[in-house]
């Protein structure tokens, strides 16, 4: 009997570990490919596996004048609505922390419902409202929709680095004389440091790749590069492209790996109770 | 003068009212603990003291003022949290300073003023060390000297010796009241633990469900309880139901007891007819089953526990008592044995009857 | 603690700029789509109200892509769910250096978005990379519906298994492995007790998590777009198509306004009814 509970489990572990790994190899492949190709030294989309090397793509991006203009206001963009959406989340994450603010669960899920708003639908609408206001700035357009965009990560993600400072600490700073000024800067600020930044990287880090929210909002004069690929894109298919995503991935990587030293990546996907 | 006033605060959350009209006064110089089980609002009392929760009615005044609408910045008091509450990244002289530089008091006193602090706290030259390097009893010296430090008016204590292990809370009860005693700033102690109420306070105010029971020193409270909440909170009894009468012979008080057993009290507060009475079981003494004026009965169990022993009795009446008692007193008392055991008459503890006691030992 | 007033003016201010930037221009939408469409005008016309916008969206041209996008996330979003729970399961109950790796590859693939995965995938998948060696295999026209409403699915998988595996870890962090060690000392092999115990008692996190990947997925615009290659649209998709092809604000608005309530219910509504039936069980 226990024989064939052992030959049960064995199948089980196998086909336990080979999903796992087809799982991975699925999600991997495509990347894995794509930087392959993005090697490629034909100048011409060949097929896989490419037989000669060369950096000419790499070479391609950067010299082109509409993806590094792309690539400038992205960076700036983002860095702008990073900043904006932290400086917002923050300040509304720490008075519902550490204050008994009437109907703080509504006011916490508001804030967070943007969340579940498809992002074309919040390019549409931002679009929607700025043409029947009058603003066509393109540059404008995308601030707005960017910071709406990122408020509820950097809002949790500071919600949730408070959480962990001891209510206690804030009244120890009251009592012995601060103003709530003081206790938040002296005391909650400094203890929630990582957790704001972490938010304010993750925040860039959405507003960089987003595009379907661009799509709906850029102008002539300011599109973002996830904008100019995708246009690109659906023009001609060639391996600038590979290359601008290499890029945009070892970017994207090096923020991740910063947000890991930073905060610790355990703290961002949240583990539960029982750590085995 | 009373240096802390509190008259009639009541606070509800929602539907639940935590503080039901509480009043009570601190001497100037004293210290004074709020006793009671977690829930009786003891804590919430405490807070708004310092000012993290305001009374929905009543009046607070600290050193004759009226605390009415003053942040806990605006106030004067100093508070050791229950979790002490030391900022982790600061350093424990950073800590101490806190106070001090919102305070305005001068930067080039500062150091100087941290130094005695730990001196006075035993903790010098902890200066440079980090909250979270030190230990439980450390952390909680240099909560105290923390809130020592700003020289407030009141000194608030939250359960400060909860957090610390037995052996550790008994030794530093005693630095404890030696400090206080020392620094003479008018203390409240919140707690839950009557020994740490009754060792370090010179009144306590009992609580229990959002109103005050009684408030007395800690003798008064021990040996005579108001109600029977406090008699039973207050450490163990043995209970009995029965009638105050007048002994015809001599008119002195008798206690008939309803499961049969009498004996003599003395004087009952003017107390009559109908009545509960207790006896703490330290007060009973365990005597030869002959003895006249004896309950007579048999013991049950016996524990040995170092220092004491503890000896549930069962009377022939029915009733079960227990009985404690230290090396001097009886010496062994084996299970099985017929024995008496002795009411003293001065220390019965009387009260109006009201509603049913418990059967066994509480 | 009671706020100062400070602190409910900094609140307020930043619930207001949230009004303008979200609040209004969603309310704006809704009411858009309400609006008469006019040719080469910016916005339908003011004042008036009709409820042709979402009337066309009932005929068949309309009504099959909506079909499509529930049909085909549904399926991406199942299979999405299968794969994504074994993922959970090992980060969740192991240590070491694969668990770390796990966790790195679903939060870089989170963070990496869609578009630079799109093009990935169209690429290895496309002319260029395997689609012909795949469409031969299966026995498909390479450039037929199926064979492209797949690639979608397989787009899709790499947007919604890391976010549901994500969320699971949590799931089953909160479980205790001591009940499937006790199952399995009273005799159940470990596939059994991982059945029986575990996956049991994730029943609430997968449905949840199932609807959040739902919701993700009818929503998501780019891997359809990039992947559907113009004969797969997804509802998102068409309000692009709708908008860009005519200028058709109140079109647009009206698909957009059906999206959000879709959304707004799957996630808030249907978990919240979904929570309640499993409490009372």
């Amino acid at each position: 009997m226990s024989g064939t509970k052992r030959v049960g489990d064995a199948i089980f572990g196998c086909s336990f570990a080979a999903l796992l790994l087809l799982t991975a190899a699925l999600l991997l492949l495509p990347i894995v490919m794509t930087t392959i190709m993005s090697f490629d030294n034909r100048d011409f989309l060949g097929r896989f596996p490419p037989p000669d090397v060369s950096w000419r793509w790499y070479r391609a991006f950067f010299g082109d004048d509409y993806f590094m203009t792309g690539l400038r206001n992205s960076l700036v963009l983002s860095l702008i609505a990073a900043v904006i959406a932290t400086t917002a989340g923050v300040a509304a994450a720490v008075v519902l922390d550490r204050y008994e603010v009437p109907a703080k669960a509504l006011i916490s899920a508001f804030l967070l419902s943007p969340l579940v708003v498809p992002t074309v639908i919040l390019g549409f609408a931002v679009l929607v409202f700025a043409s029947l206001i009058g603003v066509t700035n393109g540059f404008t357009r995308l601030i707005g929709g960017h910071v709406i965009l990122v408020m509820p990560y950097t809002f949790r993600t500071t919600l949730a680095s408070l959480v962990g400072i001891r209510r206690s600490l804030t009244e120890a700073a009251l009592i012995l004389g601060a103003n709530e000024k003081q206790a938040f800067w002296d005391i909650t600020f400094p203890l929630a440091k990582t957790g704001i930044v972490a938010g304010l990287v993750l925040g860039f880090a959405l507003s960089f790749e987003e595009v379907s929210l661009s799509l709906f909002l850029f102008d002539p004069a300011s599109y973002t590069l996830p904008v100019a690929i995708l246009s690109t894109m659906r023009a001609q298919f060639n391996l600038t492209l590979a290359s601008a995503s290499v890029v945009i991935m070892v970017f994207i990587i090096l923020l991740v790996v910063m947000l890991e030293r930073l905060f610790g990546l355990d703290k961002v996907i949240g583990s539960g109770l029982y750590k085995s | 003068m009373s240096m802390v006033d509190v008259s009639g605060i009541s606070k509800s959350f929602g539907p639940l009212t935590a503080v039901d009209d509480v009043s009570f006064t601190v001497e100037s110089g004293s210290c004074t603990a709020l006793l009671g089980p977690s829930g009786c609002g003891k804590t919430t009392t405490l807070r708004m003291i310092a000012g993290f929760e305001a009374p929905d009615k009543g009046r607070i005044a600290l050193g004759g003022r009226d605390m009415a609408d003053k942040r806990p910045y605006e106030r004067n008091v100093g508070l050791v949290f229950q979790d002490y509450a030391l900022f982790p990244h600061m350093s424990v002289a950073e800590n101490l300073a806190y106070g001090m530089r919102r305070r305005g008091v001068a930067k080039s006193e500062i150091p100087e003023r941290v130094r005695r602090r730990l001196a006075q706290v035993k903790l010098s030259g902890y200066e440079d060390r980090r909250p979270s390097k030190l230990s439980g009893g450390e952390q909680q010296r240099v909560a105290l000297a923390r809130a020592l430090a700003t020289e407030p008016e009141v000194l608030l204590l939250d359960e400060p010796l909860s957090n610390l292990d037995a052996k550790l809370r008994q030794e530093l009860r005693g630095e404890l009241k030696c400090l206080l005693e020392t620094v003479g700033t008018t203390t409240m102690i919140v707690t839950h633990d009557q020994e740490e109420a009754m060792a370090l306070a010179s009144r306590i105010v009992v609580m229990n469900r959002g109103r005050v029971e009684q408030i007395g020193a800690p003798r008064e409270i021990y040996d005579r309880p108001r109600t029977r909440f406090v008699a039973e909170f207050m450490g163990r009894s043995n209970w009995f139901v029965g009638r105050l009468e007048r002994r015809p012979d001599d008119g002195g008080l008798l206690f008939r007891g309803e499961t049969g057993e009498s004996f003599a009290v003395d004087d009952a507060d003017g107390l009559h007819g109908p009545v509960d009475l207790a006896i703490r079981p330290e007060q009973l003494e365990i005597v030869d089953a002959e003895t006249p004026h004896a309950l007579a009965g048999k013991v049950v169990t016996s524990e040995y526990l170092g220092s004491k022993t503890h000896v549930t009795v069962q009377l022939d009446s029915g009733s079960v008592l227990l009985v404690i008692f230290n090396k001097s007193g009886r010496g062994e008392a084996v299970v099985g044995d017929l024995i008496g055991v002795r009411v003293p008459r001065d220390g019965c503890i009387l009260l109006p009857r009201s509603g049913p006691v418990p059967t066994a030992p509480a | 603690m009671k706020p100062p007033r400070g602190a409910l003016l900094l609140l307020g201010v930043v619930l207001v700029v949230f009004a303008a930037l979200y609040v209004l221009p969603i309310s704006m939408t809704v009411r858009e789509s309400f609006r008469v469409f006019q040719p080469a005008r910016v916005g339908g016309l003011a004042g008036t109200w009709t409820l042709a916008n979402y009337a066309v969206l009932l005929q068949p041209a309309y009504l099959d892509y909506f079909l499509d996008t529930f049909r085909i996330s549904f399926i991406a979003t199942l299979v999405g769910l299968v794969l994504a729970y074994p993922i959970a399961f090992y980060v969740a109950r192991h240590r070491g250096i694969l668990r770390t790796a796990w966790i790195a590859l679903l939060v870089t693939m989170l963070f990496l978005g869609t578009l630079v995965r799109a093009y990935s995938i169209a690429l290895t998948l496309g002319p260029a990379g395997f689609l012909i060696p795949i469409a031969r295999f299966l026995g498909l026209p390479p450039n037929g519906l199926t064979l492209t409403e797949m690639v979608v699915i397989f787009g899709l998988l790499h947007m919604v298994v890391p976010m549901m595996a994500l969320t699971l870890i949590g799931t089953i962090g909160n479980i205790n492995p001591r009940l499937e060690q006790a199952a399995q000392s009273l005799g159940a092999p470990r596939w059994r007790a991982f059945l029986d115990i575990t996956v049991a008692l994730s029943t609430r996190g997968l449905l949840s998590g199932f609807l959040l990947g739902y919701a993700l997925a009818i929503s998501s615009f780019v891997i359809p777009l990039v992947l559907g290659r113009g004969f797969v649209l997804f509802a998102t998709n068409l309000i692009y198509v709708r908008f860009q092809d005519t200028a058709n604000y109140p079109g647009g608005a009206a698909i957009a306004t059906v999206m959000l309530v879709l959304s707004f219910g799957i996630v808030y509504g249907l978990t919240h009814l979904v929570r309640r039936r499993l409490e009372t069980t």
